[in-house]
């Protein structure tokens, strides 16, 4: 099992070394000087010079890149062009914020989704089964940009219920997290059905009946169980993509995470940043997909011993 | 089998009530912010909260000149002079100042003035400062005429520069030109972290992405503020900051979409307040093109475009004809229609025609990737295709833009330039000094141009400069080397008990003198 997750954290070097080289190659093929955006409208010819020395842009591809991972390596990922600080310093003051958005809406589209897959296999093509597949086609339809401002137009303007915008306390949390988790709620609940669906009609569960057992112990830890290795993929998946991707919600209710800070990175051009909050999704999904594997053991004694 | 579907959908409601009603009682206190009278409704409100747009990227005045930042240092810091809402010179560091001969001005300053950090501001912090500021690449663009900052004695500076620079006054009005601590930005590594100014407000926390606190400054040489927590809070949206006001967690919201005024005014709750800025936007064309370098080709441009109906398309009607001047109404010399190109679509066929394009041409159009740059594209796309000239759109972001037009690359291109003084305007746009990057992206160079520029820099007769001022408008006017369309409105949205809050056409507007209430 270690050995299992010491080769799986080694297999980040190449992902990592691969997907900086691809970020990099792309920030500096893209028409732009950076230069001008950190200087504005005016400024003299004396001052653009001095700039694109100062950050080092006078230096072929191939050198810049070279130094970039030299200093990667020991931990620093430069400064950013626009505010000057050390991006590292940048990322991890907004990262928890965009981690905590992604925990709660996660933990409910679990919470949420997994009972109404549920439902909706055991008691298939039920009116339950119909109204939640309906709501999970909904939730994968809806653009959740647009989730979001109806959910301040509703709940924050006319209701006054919750904040519209901005990151103060629990409460503010909560549209955001709905919006976010609108697409993995509509994924885990068709995975749930589906994966349900396939397990209960095996032997084993017509046995488990048979012998008289309770249908909710026939239900939970006879087929849940083994439907569990889909649906983690999937909310493992969910929870990677709202990591990296939460970039619309962010900007619709002002949160301030990574994927605002990305928008805003890229329209500066402010390549080390773009660089450094690419790193860290990256990380953030390989690791996940790490857990994911790891639960796999968990739950299913079968792939516990091919990890050995 | 029943029982368990009930189970599993009691479950499931609970567990969207607890994640979707929250503890409505339980982080009451959190969100409150600002407009909840707390208690019995007796205390004075005196936090203000306002949502703006961009997120500020520095509170040291003096690394980089961005809107964006500078709406949140003007409240930290003060400078010599400042312009007040109506773009009128007032004295404020400097109490007064005397003109000892072209390039030499003598600025007497008010004494007693405090800085936030106790310490009493002297010609020393001045000098520090404006040398500071000359230092800085970002921000030195038009502080390098500046030769000497000399201390004459105390409360005494003589700023001498090394040519004639009749609009140094206004100059000294820009946040790139505050008066910082010399003792405080002297003994901090990163002055940006704990700013020390002598303005109205000062510096209390910022969370990096998060809201910026600044607090009353009690021994603000005009008097204490009645605003005692000033908050500045990021909302890009702009539906999210008119649903911010309409829910009361910020009392002033700065730029809303014109879509949303009707909702604002309509709210006897809040209010809304607009001013015409010193952004005047312009359809420029690059004069190094065989075919724009003709002059009736840029004439019959200027008249196939019908400005009110252009204003109302990509500004909603949220912005005044330019009257064919880069001037806005605030700046000294503002000379509206000395040329007019009424909209006619006949003549300008005609004058094409003339100038050997009869069927037309094509060409292309460089725009920003932004919602106000694709409107204005095909509205200019509609109004060049009645005259025969087929226009290819080329949207980019931003940092290609500013590239590609400073290079030449564009034919066409929409843009807009922001000034508080007439030389600064003019020479960006039509002189020789600032060709390309530093703003004369049209390639226009007409000598005459440039040594009036200098003379009316240079001149002490400010009618003469008026005069010159003039002169170089009717010029341009004429070959329309850019043709100015629309001078955009400023707006704010509050809620209607903030009194008193002034809009500055230069888009940092000033906090102090706001109050909540009476």
């Amino acid at each position: 099992m270690y050995k299992f997750i010491l080769k799986r954290l080694f297999m980040l070097i190449p992902v990592l070394l691969g997907v900086s080289f691809i970020v990099f190659t792309i920030m500096s093929l893209t028409p732009g000087d950076p230069v001008q955006l950190y200087l504005g409208d005016n400024y003299s010819q004396e001052a653009h010079d001095q700039i694109s020395e100062e950050l080092g842009l006078n230096d072929p591809f191939l050198i810049r890149y070279a130094k970039y991972i030299f200093n990667a390596l020991q931990g620093d990922l430069g400064n950013t062009y626009s505010t000057k600080r050390p991006v590292t310093t940048e990322i991890f003051a907004r990262f928890p914020a965009t981690v905590r958005l992604a925990g709660a809406a996660l933990f409910f589209a679990i919470a949420v989704g997994m009972p109404l897959g549920i439902v909706s296999a055991v008691k298939q093509y039920s009116l339950t089964d119909n109204a939640s597949m309906l709501v999970a086609l909904l939730g994968v339809s809806m653009p959740n940009f647009w989730l979001g401002i109806m959910l301040i137009l509703l709940l924050a303007a006319n209701l006054g219920i919750f904040p519209a915008s901005g990151d103060v306390g629990f409460k503010s949390l909560v549209l955001p997290a709905i919006t976010l988790s609108a697409n993995s709620l509509a994924t885990i609940t068709r995975m749930t059905r589906s994966s349900m669906l396939e397990i209960i009609r095996q032997d084993y569960i017509r046995t488990a009946r048979a012998k008289g057992l309770r249908e909710s112990v026939v239900v939970f830890r006879h087929a849940l169980r083994n439907a569990m290795i889909p649906i983690i993929t999937s909310a493992g998946l969910q929870f990677g993509f709202a990591l990296g991707g939460a970039v619309l919600v962010e900007t619709v209710f002002s949160w301030p995470g990574i994927g605002r800070l990305l928008v805003d990175a890229i329209k500066l051009k402010d390549t080390p940043l773009v660089l450094g909050l690419v790193l860290v999704m990256a990380v953030s999904f390989t690791v996940i997909n790490l857990v994911i594997d790891i639960l796999y053991a968990f739950f299913d004694p079968r792939v516990k011993a091919q990890y050995k | 089998m029943k029982k368990i579907a009930a189970l599993l959908l009691t479950v499931v409601f609970i567990a969207s009530a607890m994640a979707g009603c929250g503890s409505p009682a339980g982080n009451s206190t959190a969100t409150q912010g600002s407009t909840a009278p707390e208690g019995a409704g007796a205390a004075v409100r005196d936090r203000l909260v306002v949502a703006i747009p961009e997120t500020p990227t520095y509170v040291d005045p003096q690394i980089q000149a961005a809107i964006g930042s500078y709406r949140v240092v003007t409240q930290i810091f003060d400078r010599l002079v400042e312009l007040d809402a109506d773009m009128n010179l007032v004295p404020t560091l400097a109490e007064s100042w005397d003109i000892k001969d072209a390039t030499t001005t003598v600025f007497h300053l008010r004494q007693g003035v405090k800085f936030h950090d106790g310490n009493t501001m002297t010609a020393e912090d001045v000098k520090y400062s404006l040398e500071r500021c000359i230092a800085s690449s970002g921000v030195n663009y038009n502080y390098l005429i500046i030769s000497e900052v000399n201390i004459i004695d105390e409360y005494t500076v003589e700023i001498v520069t090394s040519e004639p620079c009749s609009v140094l006054l206004y100059r000294l009005t820009l946040d790139a030109a505050s008066i910082v601590s010399k003792a405080a930005a002297e003994s901090t590594a990163d002055f940006n972290a704990a700013p020390v100014g002598c303005g109205p407000f000062k510096f209390v926390s910022w969370e990096l992405g998060g809201d910026i606190t600044l607090a009353a400054f009690e021994d603000y040489w005009a008097g204490a503020s009645p605003i005692k927590t000033l908050v500045f809070k990021t909302i890009p949206e702009s539906i999210s900051r008119t649903v911010a006001l309409e829910t009361g967690e910020v009392d002033i919201a700065y730029d809303l979409a014109a879509t949303d005024f009707a909702t604002v005014e309509a709210n006897p709750k809040l209010k809304m307040a607009t001013t015409t800025s010193g952004t005047v936007w312009y359809v420029g064309a690059n004069v190094k093109d065989p075919i724009l370098s003709n002059k009736q080709v840029r004439q019959a441009m200027a008249h196939a475009i019908n400005k009110q109906d252009f204003i109302t398309l990509t500004f909603n009607g949220n912005a005044e004809d330019a009257r064919n001047t880069m001037m806005s109404p605030y700046l000294m010399g503002y000379a509206p229609d000395l040329v007019t190109y009424d909209y006619d679509v006949e003549k300008a066929k005609a004058l094409l025609a003339e100038a050997g394009y009869p069927n037309g041409f094509s060409c292309t159009l460089y725009v920003q990737d932004a919602q106000i740059y694709k409107d204005a594209s095909v509205a200019l796309q509609e109004a060049m295709r009645q005259i025969g000239i087929t226009v290819e759109i080329k949207s980019m972001d931003g940092a290609t833009f500013t590239s590609a037009t400073s290079n030449g690359e564009h034919q066409l291109f929409f843009m807009s330039k922001t000034s508080i003084d007439p030389d600064s305007m003019l020479r960006a746009m039509y002189s020789e000094d600032s060709l390309g990057a530093s703003g004369n992206r049209t390639f226009y160079v007409v000598p005459e141009i440039d040594e009036m520029l200098d003379e009316a820099l240079a001149t002490t007769d400010s009618e003469h400069a008026k005069d010159l001022y003039k002169q170089i408008q009717a010029i341009v006017a004429e070959d329309v080397p850019l043709y100015p369309l629309a001078v955009e409105y400023l707006n704010v949205g509050m809620q209607a008990d903030v009194n008193d809050f002034k809009l500055y056409p230069g888009k940092t507007h000033y906090i102090y003198g706001t109050h909540i209430g009476e």
